[in-house]
């Protein structure tokens, strides 16, 4: 197996980085509290700040160097809203999902039965 | 710093279709609602069905209407534009989502066969590694 394919892992964490991101900004240190690895902290906070979510900011410390701090955009609050959402609803929006399959499938099964009438009838 | 995988499962149907459950929400639809989308190739923009229009409740006449029409094998329909679609899809313990700027709208018509899923186009497919394997059925992977 390949190094790339080992360090690969199933994603996790951006919902948790976003919440954590939602009352106040936090510094990466900070943000190293989270029951995640921090590797995944930061592949999470790379990926949410290419996708617009999340930004980085300098704030200044007196006497020190300005500290980078991480903050949600107006689009990352967006989407939190919108995945709490369905976390609040999930159970419903499953079993609306469900029956939904559960129409594709009879709907499969009729298409299927009109084109194979349709190919006797014809031949 | 660790290279995730975002891995959404298709269901395989029988005869060979794949579809992807996903949620949607924009602003014209008053609630994030649940929907299946037929895996469609051929389809160059994500596009609601006529079933799904009306499930959700979608109001074609305060829509804008696309430049042109649209030909599908049953002929020359006609397609509205809904704006700022976000669909999220549940990867392998996360959920993931895709913002558009636009999806088609099929409006439905009284003699509209109302199927009761929409059309996954190339403009969010191509944003994703497709497999598809009769055994292992349809991932979408990045």
């Amino acid at each position: 197996m390949s190094d790339d394919a080992g360090s690969k892992t199933a994603p996790k964490g951006l919902l948790d980085v976003l919440m954590m991101l939602e009352t106040e900004e936090k510094s990466f240190t900070e943000l190293k509290a989270l029951d995640i690895s921090p590797n995944t902290v930061l592949s999470r906070l790379r990926e949410a700040q290419k996708k617009g979510l999340v930004e980085q900011k300098l704030f200044p410390v007196k006497g020190k160097k300005p500290r980078i701090k991480y903050v949600l955009t107006k689009q990352g609050k967006e989407v939190l809203t919108m995945f709490e959402s369905i976390r609040e609803k999930y159970v419903d929006l499953r079993t609306e999902l469900q029956s939904l399959q559960e129409e594709v499938r009879k709907k499969e099964k009729e298409m299927k039965y009109l084109l194979s009438s349709t190919n006797v009838t014809s031949s | 710093m660790e290279h995730i995988i975002l891995k959404i499962r298709g269901v395989l149907q029988n005869d060979g279709h794949a579809y992807i459950n996903a949620f949607i929400a924009c602003p014209q639809i008053e609630r994030i609602a649940p929907i299946v989308f037929l895996v469609d190739l051929g389809a160059t923009t994500t596009t609601i069905l006529e079933g799904d229009c009306t499930r959700l409740g979608i109001d074609c006449d305060s829509l804008e209407k696309a430049p042109g029409e649209t030909i599908v094998p049953s002929g020359r329909i006609e397609t509205y534009i809904l704006r700022d679609v976000t669909l999220v899809f549940e990867t392998e313990g996360e959920l993931e989502f895709e913002r558009l700027e636009k999806v088609d709208v099929i409006n439905p018509k009284i003699d509209s066969v109302l199927l009761p899923f929409s059309l996954l186009g190339i403009d969010v497919i191509s944003r994703y590694k497709l497999t598809y394997s009769r055994n292992n059925g349809l991932t979408l992977e990045r």
